[in-house]
Protein backbone atom coordinates (compact mmCIF):
# COMPACT_ATOMS: atom_id res chain seq x y z
CA UNK A 1 0.00 0.00 0.00
CA UNK A 2 1.07 3.70 -0.99
CA UNK A 3 0.48 6.54 1.67
CA UNK A 4 0.50 9.16 -1.37
CA UNK A 5 0.04 8.26 -5.21
CA UNK A 6 0.47 11.69 -7.63
CA UNK A 7 -0.37 10.30 -11.12
CA UNK A 8 0.39 12.77 -13.95
CA UNK A 9 0.16 15.35 -11.55
CA UNK A 10 0.45 19.50 -12.64
CA UNK A 11 0.11 22.41 -10.85
CA UNK A 12 1.08 26.05 -10.56
CA UNK A 13 3.46 28.10 -8.53
CA UNK A 14 1.45 29.85 -6.40
CA UNK A 15 4.30 32.91 -6.70
CA UNK A 16 4.90 32.56 -10.13
CA UNK A 17 2.10 31.15 -11.89
CA UNK A 18 4.65 28.98 -13.38
CA UNK A 19 3.22 25.43 -14.15
CA UNK A 20 4.81 22.25 -12.13
CA UNK A 21 5.05 20.05 -15.35
CA UNK A 22 3.35 16.53 -15.01
CA UNK A 23 4.91 13.85 -12.74
CA UNK A 24 4.83 10.66 -10.58
CA UNK A 25 5.40 10.12 -7.45
CA UNK A 26 4.59 7.86 -5.00
CA UNK A 27 5.71 6.65 -1.48
CA UNK A 28 5.12 3.71 0.89
CA UNK A 29 5.03 4.41 4.69
CA UNK A 30 8.34 4.89 6.11
CA UNK A 31 9.62 6.33 3.01
CA UNK A 32 12.31 9.10 3.61
CA UNK A 33 12.84 11.11 0.40
CA UNK A 34 15.19 14.31 0.31
CA UNK A 35 14.82 16.74 -2.33
CA UNK A 36 17.53 17.89 -4.35
CA UNK A 37 16.76 21.21 -6.52
CA UNK A 38 18.15 23.81 -8.60
CA UNK A 39 14.99 26.05 -7.57
CA UNK A 40 13.96 26.15 -3.56
CA UNK A 41 10.79 27.83 -4.20
CA UNK A 42 9.99 25.15 -6.82
CA UNK A 43 10.71 22.65 -3.77
CA UNK A 44 8.69 24.54 -1.48
CA UNK A 45 5.87 24.43 -4.44
CA UNK A 46 6.47 20.58 -4.09
CA UNK A 47 6.10 20.46 -0.48
CA UNK A 48 3.20 22.57 -0.55
CA UNK A 49 1.44 20.33 -3.55
CA UNK A 50 2.19 17.13 -1.08
CA UNK A 51 0.51 18.60 1.46
CA UNK A 52 -2.76 19.44 -0.67
CA UNK A 53 -1.97 23.45 -0.19
CA UNK A 54 -1.83 23.87 -4.24
CA UNK A 55 -4.27 23.24 -6.41
CA UNK A 56 -3.78 20.85 -9.49
CA UNK A 57 -4.43 21.53 -13.08
CA UNK A 58 -4.51 18.24 -13.72
CA UNK A 59 -3.88 14.52 -12.52
CA UNK A 60 -4.82 12.69 -9.44
CA UNK A 61 -3.54 12.82 -5.69
CA UNK A 62 -4.49 9.39 -4.16
CA UNK A 63 -4.39 9.40 0.10
CA UNK A 64 -4.00 6.36 1.23
CA UNK A 65 -5.44 4.91 -1.88
CA UNK A 66 -8.07 7.13 -2.20
CA UNK A 67 -8.12 10.41 -4.33
CA UNK A 68 -8.75 13.55 -3.18
CA UNK A 69 -11.46 15.65 -4.21
CA UNK A 70 -10.19 19.21 -4.83
CA UNK A 71 -13.48 20.39 -5.80
CA UNK A 72 -13.85 21.75 -1.79
CA UNK A 73 -11.59 22.79 0.13
CA UNK A 74 -13.18 20.46 3.50
CA UNK A 75 -12.65 17.22 1.28
CA UNK A 76 -8.93 17.97 2.41
CA UNK A 77 -9.22 18.57 5.34
CA UNK A 78 -9.11 14.95 6.90
CA UNK A 79 -5.80 14.39 4.70
CA UNK A 80 -4.34 17.35 5.87
CA UNK A 81 -4.91 17.11 9.49
CA UNK A 82 -2.54 13.69 8.81
CA UNK A 83 0.52 15.86 7.39
CA UNK A 84 3.19 17.75 9.09
CA UNK A 85 3.92 20.71 7.24
CA UNK A 86 7.12 22.23 8.91
CA UNK A 87 8.58 25.25 6.15
CA UNK A 88 8.49 29.07 5.59
CA UNK A 89 4.88 28.99 4.65
CA UNK A 90 3.92 27.80 8.29
CA UNK A 91 2.85 30.00 10.99
CA UNK A 92 1.35 29.82 14.23
CA UNK A 93 -2.20 31.90 14.75
CA UNK A 94 -1.09 35.01 16.10
CA UNK A 95 -4.57 35.73 18.00
CA UNK A 96 -4.05 33.06 20.07
CA UNK A 97 -0.71 32.11 22.69
CA UNK A 98 1.22 29.63 22.10
CA UNK A 99 -0.30 27.03 24.39
CA UNK A 100 -3.89 28.01 23.06
CA UNK A 101 -2.06 26.97 18.81
CA UNK A 102 -0.80 23.90 20.69
CA UNK A 103 -4.31 22.91 22.16
CA UNK A 104 -6.20 24.18 18.96
CA UNK A 105 -6.32 20.97 17.22
CA UNK A 106 -7.38 18.94 20.31
CA UNK A 107 -10.01 21.25 21.28
CA UNK A 108 -11.45 21.25 17.80
CA UNK A 109 -11.40 17.01 17.21
CA UNK A 110 -12.72 16.44 21.36
CA UNK A 111 -14.83 19.03 21.53
CA UNK A 112 -13.60 20.23 24.87
CA UNK A 113 -10.76 22.62 26.03
CA UNK A 114 -8.62 21.92 28.43
CA UNK A 115 -4.90 23.93 28.88
CA UNK A 116 -3.15 20.98 29.95
CA UNK A 117 -1.27 20.16 27.08
CA UNK A 118 -0.65 16.21 26.85
CA UNK A 119 2.23 14.31 27.37
CA UNK A 120 3.47 14.13 24.12
CA UNK A 121 3.41 18.01 23.63
CA UNK A 122 4.87 18.54 26.80
CA UNK A 123 7.76 16.32 26.18
CA UNK A 124 8.14 18.16 22.73
CA UNK A 125 8.13 21.52 24.46
CA UNK A 126 10.60 20.53 27.31
CA UNK A 127 12.72 19.55 24.35
CA UNK A 128 12.57 22.17 22.46
CA UNK A 129 12.96 25.27 25.82
CA UNK A 130 9.34 26.46 25.56
CA UNK A 131 7.91 25.50 28.81
CA UNK A 132 7.95 29.32 30.09
CA UNK A 133 6.75 30.43 26.69
CA UNK A 134 3.38 28.74 26.93
CA UNK A 135 1.64 31.88 28.12
CA UNK A 136 3.53 34.18 25.59
CA UNK A 137 1.39 35.51 21.78
CA UNK A 138 3.44 34.26 18.66
CA UNK A 139 4.61 38.02 18.04
CA UNK A 140 6.05 37.67 21.26
CA UNK A 141 8.49 34.98 20.99
CA UNK A 142 12.11 35.43 18.87
CA UNK A 143 11.62 33.73 15.96
CA UNK A 144 13.72 30.86 16.85
CA UNK A 145 11.14 30.15 19.52
CA UNK A 146 8.30 31.05 16.84
CA UNK A 147 9.63 27.96 14.53
CA UNK A 148 10.25 25.90 17.36
CA UNK A 149 6.42 26.47 18.30
CA UNK A 150 5.50 25.77 14.58
CA UNK A 151 7.45 22.74 14.82
CA UNK A 152 6.79 21.42 17.85
CA UNK A 153 2.76 21.43 16.64
CA UNK A 154 3.43 19.98 13.79
CA UNK A 155 5.18 16.85 15.52
CA UNK A 156 2.74 16.41 18.41
CA UNK A 157 0.00 16.01 15.92
CA UNK A 158 1.80 12.32 14.89
CA UNK A 159 2.06 12.91 11.18
CA UNK A 160 1.44 10.11 9.01
CA UNK A 161 3.84 12.18 6.29
CA UNK A 162 5.92 14.99 7.23
CA UNK A 163 7.56 17.74 5.09
CA UNK A 164 10.23 19.88 6.38
CA UNK A 165 12.00 22.45 4.40
CA UNK A 166 16.00 23.28 5.56
CA UNK A 167 15.68 21.88 9.10
CA UNK A 168 19.02 23.24 9.40
CA UNK A 169 18.30 26.44 8.55
CA UNK A 170 14.13 26.26 10.48
CA UNK A 171 15.36 25.30 13.67
CA UNK A 172 19.60 25.94 13.77
CA UNK A 173 22.26 23.08 12.86
CA UNK A 174 22.68 23.35 17.12
CA UNK A 175 19.05 22.05 17.29
CA UNK A 176 19.26 19.43 14.82
CA UNK A 177 20.24 16.73 17.48
CA UNK A 178 16.85 17.30 19.15
CA UNK A 179 15.07 17.28 16.10
CA UNK A 180 17.07 13.97 14.92
CA UNK A 181 15.68 12.08 18.52
CA UNK A 182 12.37 12.83 17.71
CA UNK A 183 12.02 12.08 13.72
CA UNK A 184 13.88 8.79 14.54
CA UNK A 185 11.05 8.11 16.97
CA UNK A 186 8.84 8.89 14.25
CA UNK A 187 10.28 7.03 11.27
CA UNK A 188 10.10 3.58 13.78
CA UNK A 189 6.33 4.35 13.40
CA UNK A 190 6.47 4.22 9.20
CA UNK A 191 5.95 7.92 9.49
CA UNK A 192 6.93 9.13 6.02
CA UNK A 193 9.54 12.13 5.38
CA UNK A 194 10.25 14.40 2.36
CA UNK A 195 12.45 17.23 3.34
CA UNK A 196 14.76 19.65 1.46
CA UNK A 197 18.19 20.09 3.02
CA UNK A 198 21.46 21.68 2.20
CA UNK A 199 23.22 19.78 5.16
CA UNK A 200 24.59 16.50 3.97
CA UNK A 201 24.86 14.83 7.32
CA UNK A 202 21.24 15.35 7.73
CA UNK A 203 20.55 14.19 4.27
CA UNK A 204 22.69 11.24 5.10
CA UNK A 205 21.11 10.65 8.31
CA UNK A 206 17.28 10.35 7.32
CA UNK A 207 17.31 10.01 3.25
CA UNK A 208 16.10 6.57 1.57
CA UNK A 209 15.74 8.53 -2.09
CA UNK A 210 16.91 11.11 -3.84
CA UNK A 211 13.96 13.85 -5.35
CA UNK A 212 15.57 15.83 -7.84
CA UNK A 213 13.50 18.98 -9.03
CA UNK A 214 14.87 20.62 -11.63
CA UNK A 215 13.86 23.13 -14.49
CA UNK A 216 10.22 23.32 -13.42
CA UNK A 217 9.60 19.92 -12.72
CA UNK A 218 10.19 16.36 -11.15
CA UNK A 219 13.26 14.86 -13.10
CA UNK A 220 14.19 11.68 -11.27
CA UNK A 221 14.11 10.04 -8.13
CA UNK A 222 17.58 8.47 -7.32
CA UNK A 223 17.34 4.87 -5.08
CA UNK A 224 19.98 3.50 -2.90
CA UNK A 225 20.60 5.76 0.21
CA UNK A 226 20.75 4.02 3.29
CA UNK A 227 17.75 5.50 4.82
CA UNK A 228 17.13 6.66 8.52
CA UNK A 229 20.01 5.33 10.77
CA UNK A 230 18.51 4.29 13.61
CA UNK A 231 20.04 5.37 16.75
CA UNK A 232 22.65 7.22 15.21
CA UNK A 233 22.81 10.57 16.07
CA UNK A 234 24.86 13.71 14.02
CA UNK A 235 27.51 13.22 16.97
CA UNK A 236 28.03 9.77 16.43
CA UNK A 237 27.68 9.87 12.37
CA UNK B 1 -16.01 54.16 -29.03
CA UNK B 2 -15.60 50.38 -29.10
CA UNK B 3 -12.53 50.60 -25.86
CA UNK B 4 -15.13 52.26 -24.02
CA UNK B 5 -18.13 49.66 -24.46
CA UNK B 6 -15.62 46.94 -23.62
CA UNK B 7 -14.28 48.71 -20.86
CA UNK B 8 -17.94 49.23 -19.44
CA UNK B 9 -18.85 45.46 -20.52
CA UNK B 10 -15.12 44.48 -19.10
CA UNK B 11 -15.97 46.15 -16.07
CA UNK B 12 -19.96 45.21 -15.31
CA UNK B 13 -18.83 41.44 -15.78
CA UNK B 14 -16.03 41.65 -13.04
CA UNK B 15 -18.81 43.56 -10.54
CA UNK B 16 -21.30 40.88 -11.48
CA UNK B 17 -18.40 37.91 -10.83
CA UNK B 18 -17.77 39.66 -7.88
CA UNK B 19 -21.41 39.79 -6.61
CA UNK B 20 -21.88 36.23 -7.39
CA UNK B 21 -18.84 35.09 -5.47
CA UNK B 22 -20.08 37.44 -2.53
CA UNK B 23 -23.62 35.44 -2.58
CA UNK B 24 -22.11 32.04 -3.00
CA UNK B 25 -19.89 32.98 -0.14
CA UNK B 26 -22.68 33.81 2.10
CA UNK B 27 -24.26 31.08 0.84
CA UNK B 28 -21.86 28.92 2.14
CA UNK B 29 -21.54 30.60 5.88
CA UNK B 30 -25.64 30.61 6.50
CA UNK B 31 -25.35 26.68 4.94
CA UNK B 32 -22.64 26.29 8.01
CA UNK B 33 -24.80 27.50 9.94
CA UNK B 34 -27.39 25.13 9.29
CA UNK B 35 -26.02 22.02 8.92
CA UNK B 36 -22.86 22.60 11.46
CA UNK B 37 -19.84 20.20 11.30
CA UNK B 38 -20.37 17.66 14.43
CA UNK B 39 -16.50 18.67 15.28
CA UNK B 40 -15.43 21.96 16.51
CA UNK B 41 -18.92 23.17 18.20
CA UNK B 42 -16.87 23.65 21.32
CA UNK B 43 -13.68 25.91 20.05
CA UNK B 44 -17.16 27.71 17.86
CA UNK B 45 -18.95 28.41 21.03
CA UNK B 46 -16.14 29.83 22.32
CA UNK B 47 -15.27 32.12 19.75
CA UNK B 48 -18.73 33.34 19.02
CA UNK B 49 -18.56 34.57 22.99
CA UNK B 50 -15.37 36.28 22.23
CA UNK B 51 -16.57 38.08 19.30
CA UNK B 52 -20.08 39.70 21.06
CA UNK B 53 -17.46 40.26 23.92
CA UNK B 54 -15.41 42.48 21.20
CA UNK B 55 -18.47 43.44 19.18
CA UNK B 56 -21.36 44.55 21.71
CA UNK B 57 -19.97 44.32 25.44
CA UNK B 58 -16.83 46.82 24.34
CA UNK B 59 -19.14 49.01 22.09
CA UNK B 60 -21.31 49.91 24.65
CA UNK B 61 -19.71 52.67 26.35
CA UNK B 62 -19.48 54.87 22.43
CA UNK B 63 -22.99 53.16 21.73
CA UNK B 64 -24.81 55.19 24.74
CA UNK B 65 -22.46 58.41 24.43
CA UNK B 66 -23.65 58.98 20.53
CA UNK B 67 -27.13 57.17 21.37
CA UNK B 68 -27.64 59.85 24.05
CA UNK B 69 -25.90 62.99 21.91
CA UNK B 70 -28.05 61.87 18.73
CA UNK B 71 -31.52 61.51 21.17
CA UNK B 72 -31.13 65.05 22.97
CA UNK B 73 -30.18 66.55 19.08
CA UNK B 74 -33.67 64.81 17.68
CA UNK B 75 -35.22 65.97 20.40
CA UNK B 76 -34.08 69.51 20.75
CA UNK B 77 -34.53 70.34 16.97
CA UNK B 78 -37.73 68.81 16.61
CA UNK B 79 -39.71 70.11 20.01
CA UNK B 80 -39.95 73.67 17.92
CA UNK B 81 -42.44 72.04 15.32
CA UNK B 82 -44.14 70.03 18.56
CA UNK B 83 -47.25 72.47 18.00
CA UNK B 84 -47.64 71.34 14.50
CA UNK B 85 -46.81 67.43 14.72
CA UNK B 86 -46.67 65.70 17.78
CA UNK B 87 -43.44 64.89 18.65
CA UNK B 88 -43.13 61.15 19.32
CA UNK B 89 -44.27 60.81 16.25
CA UNK B 90 -41.35 61.96 14.45
CA UNK B 91 -39.60 60.35 16.90
CA UNK B 92 -40.98 56.87 16.19
CA UNK B 93 -40.33 57.92 12.30
CA UNK B 94 -36.50 58.86 12.95
CA UNK B 95 -35.26 57.30 15.48
CA UNK B 96 -36.54 53.96 16.08
CA UNK B 97 -37.44 53.28 12.62
CA UNK B 98 -34.11 54.45 10.55
CA UNK B 99 -31.87 55.95 12.78
CA UNK B 100 -31.31 53.26 15.12
CA UNK B 101 -30.49 50.22 13.07
CA UNK B 102 -28.69 52.23 10.28
CA UNK B 103 -26.37 54.13 12.87
CA UNK B 104 -25.63 51.24 14.98
CA UNK B 105 -24.87 49.47 12.00
CA UNK B 106 -22.09 52.38 11.31
CA UNK B 107 -20.55 52.44 14.82
CA UNK B 108 -20.19 48.85 13.77
CA UNK B 109 -18.41 48.97 10.68
CA UNK B 110 -16.46 51.79 12.36
CA UNK B 111 -15.72 49.94 14.96
CA UNK B 112 -15.44 46.09 14.46
CA UNK B 113 -15.96 45.72 10.83
CA UNK B 114 -12.79 47.10 9.66
CA UNK B 115 -11.04 45.09 12.25
CA UNK B 116 -12.34 41.79 10.91
CA UNK B 117 -11.08 43.15 7.48
CA UNK B 118 -7.85 43.32 8.71
CA UNK B 119 -8.00 40.39 11.01
CA UNK B 120 -9.02 37.96 8.48
CA UNK B 121 -7.04 39.72 5.48
CA UNK B 122 -3.64 39.44 7.84
CA UNK B 123 -4.53 35.87 8.96
CA UNK B 124 -4.37 35.16 4.73
CA UNK B 125 -1.37 37.24 4.27
CA UNK B 126 0.78 35.45 6.92
CA UNK B 127 -0.66 31.70 6.14
CA UNK B 128 -2.85 31.40 9.37
CA UNK B 129 -5.63 29.79 6.99
CA UNK B 130 -3.33 27.58 5.81
CA UNK B 131 -1.78 26.54 9.72
CA UNK B 132 -5.57 26.16 10.12
CA UNK B 133 -6.50 23.82 7.46
CA UNK B 134 -3.08 22.12 8.07
CA UNK B 135 -4.56 21.18 11.80
CA UNK B 136 -7.59 19.59 9.94
CA UNK B 137 -9.74 23.35 10.91
CA UNK B 138 -12.40 24.51 8.91
CA UNK B 139 -11.95 28.15 8.72
CA UNK B 140 -15.66 28.78 7.32
CA UNK B 141 -16.57 27.04 10.38
CA UNK B 142 -14.31 28.08 13.30
CA UNK B 143 -13.31 31.72 11.61
CA UNK B 144 -16.55 33.08 9.80
CA UNK B 145 -19.47 31.58 11.46
CA UNK B 146 -18.75 32.69 15.12
CA UNK B 147 -17.92 35.98 13.65
CA UNK B 148 -21.34 35.75 11.85
CA UNK B 149 -23.39 34.74 15.03
CA UNK B 150 -21.09 36.89 17.20
CA UNK B 151 -21.84 40.49 15.04
CA UNK B 152 -25.86 39.84 14.02
CA UNK B 153 -26.33 39.04 17.60
CA UNK B 154 -24.43 42.33 18.41
CA UNK B 155 -25.98 44.53 16.34
CA UNK B 156 -29.30 43.66 17.39
CA UNK B 157 -28.44 44.01 21.19
CA UNK B 158 -27.00 47.28 20.28
CA UNK B 159 -30.00 48.50 18.13
CA UNK B 160 -32.25 47.96 21.14
CA UNK B 161 -29.92 49.45 23.63
CA UNK B 162 -29.27 52.79 21.16
CA UNK B 163 -33.06 53.51 20.43
CA UNK B 164 -33.94 53.19 23.94
CA UNK B 165 -31.01 55.17 25.42
CA UNK B 166 -31.35 57.82 22.84
CA UNK B 167 -35.00 58.29 23.51
CA UNK B 168 -34.57 58.51 27.12
CA UNK B 169 -31.25 59.32 27.73
CA UNK B 170 -32.38 61.91 25.24
CA UNK B 171 -34.92 63.17 27.18
CA UNK B 172 -33.16 63.72 30.20
CA UNK B 173 -30.32 65.58 29.09
CA UNK B 174 -32.93 68.13 26.84
CA UNK B 175 -34.82 68.19 30.30
CA UNK B 176 -31.74 68.72 32.68
CA UNK B 177 -30.33 71.95 30.14
CA UNK B 178 -33.08 73.17 29.04
CA UNK B 179 -36.75 74.99 29.67
CA UNK B 180 -38.40 73.31 26.42
CA UNK B 181 -41.27 71.90 27.69
CA UNK B 182 -41.63 68.41 26.45
CA UNK B 183 -45.17 67.84 27.76
CA UNK B 184 -46.20 64.48 27.46
CA UNK B 185 -44.12 63.43 24.89
CA UNK B 186 -42.49 60.02 25.91
CA UNK B 187 -45.97 58.95 26.72
CA UNK B 188 -46.79 59.69 22.67
CA UNK B 189 -44.14 57.48 21.79
CA UNK B 190 -45.35 54.66 23.37
CA UNK B 191 -48.76 55.34 21.65
CA UNK B 192 -46.94 55.83 18.05
CA UNK B 193 -44.94 52.84 18.32
CA UNK B 194 -46.26 49.73 16.55
CA UNK B 195 -45.76 45.94 16.30
CA UNK B 196 -44.28 46.71 12.79
CA UNK B 197 -41.43 49.21 14.08
CA UNK B 198 -40.63 46.44 16.23
CA UNK B 199 -40.23 44.03 13.05
CA UNK B 200 -38.44 45.91 10.74
CA UNK B 201 -35.58 47.17 13.54
CA UNK B 202 -35.18 43.79 14.19
CA UNK B 203 -34.89 42.81 10.57
CA UNK B 204 -33.07 45.62 9.92
CA UNK B 205 -30.69 44.62 12.12
CA UNK B 206 -30.29 41.18 11.45
CA UNK B 207 -29.87 41.97 7.64
CA UNK B 208 -26.97 44.55 8.59
CA UNK B 209 -25.20 41.80 11.18
CA UNK B 210 -24.88 39.20 7.30
CA UNK B 211 -23.99 41.46 5.35
CA UNK B 212 -21.62 43.62 7.12
CA UNK B 213 -20.04 40.46 8.34
CA UNK B 214 -20.49 38.77 4.98
CA UNK B 215 -18.44 41.81 3.47
CA UNK B 216 -15.84 41.96 5.50
CA UNK B 217 -15.04 38.64 5.47
CA UNK B 218 -15.77 38.00 1.89
CA UNK B 219 -12.70 41.19 1.47
CA UNK B 220 -10.60 39.39 3.90
CA UNK B 221 -10.48 36.29 2.26
CA UNK B 222 -9.65 38.17 -1.77
CA UNK B 223 -6.46 39.54 0.27
CA UNK B 224 -3.60 36.85 -0.64
CA UNK B 225 -0.20 38.14 -0.84
CA UNK B 226 0.14 41.25 -0.43
CA UNK B 227 0.63 43.36 3.22
CA UNK B 228 -0.41 46.63 1.38
CA UNK B 229 -3.58 44.99 0.32
CA UNK B 230 -5.15 44.61 3.44
CA UNK B 231 -5.66 48.60 4.61
CA UNK B 232 -7.19 48.62 1.09
CA UNK B 233 -9.55 45.75 1.75
CA UNK B 234 -10.60 47.36 4.82
CA UNK B 235 -11.67 50.57 2.84
CA UNK B 236 -13.28 49.00 0.30
CA UNK B 237 -14.92 46.88 3.03
CA UNK B 238 -16.05 49.68 4.76
CA UNK B 239 -17.32 51.43 1.91
CA UNK B 240 -19.45 48.35 0.36
CA UNK B 241 -20.97 47.62 4.05
CA UNK B 242 -22.47 51.65 4.19
CA UNK B 243 -23.50 51.10 0.81
CA UNK B 244 -25.10 47.70 1.03
CA UNK B 245 -26.64 48.70 4.66
CA UNK B 246 -28.28 52.04 3.04
CA UNK B 247 -29.85 50.32 0.16
CA UNK B 248 -31.01 47.45 2.54
CA UNK B 249 -32.17 49.96 4.39
CA UNK B 250 -34.24 52.15 2.35
CA UNK B 251 -35.88 48.93 0.37
CA UNK B 252 -36.65 47.47 3.93
CA UNK B 253 -38.47 50.71 4.81
CA UNK B 254 -39.99 51.51 1.24
CA UNK B 255 -41.21 47.50 1.62
CA UNK B 256 -43.17 48.21 5.10
CA UNK B 257 -43.99 51.63 4.61
CA UNK B 258 -45.13 52.89 1.27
Amino acid sequence: MKLIELTEYSFESKKTGRPFLPFYFSMPPGDVVSISTDSAGDALNFLMALATLVHPLQGEYRYKENILDFSDYRNLLDAKRNIGFITSHSALISNLTVRENLLLMNAYFTNSFSMQLDLRTQELCKLFSLQDKLDMRPADLTDHDYRFVVTVRELAKKPEMLLMEYPEKYIGISNLETLNTVLFNMLGGNMCFVFLSEYQHFIETFSKRELVISRGTLQGVTEGFKGPRVNQGFEDS
Amino acid sequence: MQTIIGAIGRRTLHLSNDFATLLTFAYQILRTIVFPPKKGMFLVRRITLEQVYFTAVQTLPVIILFAILIGSMIILQFSKFSGQSPLGNIIVLILIRDLGPTLTALLIILRSATAVTVEISYMNVFNEMDALEMSGLDPLWVVCVPRLVGITSAILCLFIVFDITAIVGGYGIVWLVTYINLGDNLFQIADNISAADIIVGIIKAILFGIIITVICLYHGFKTKQHITQIPVAASKASVQCLGACLIVSATISALFYL
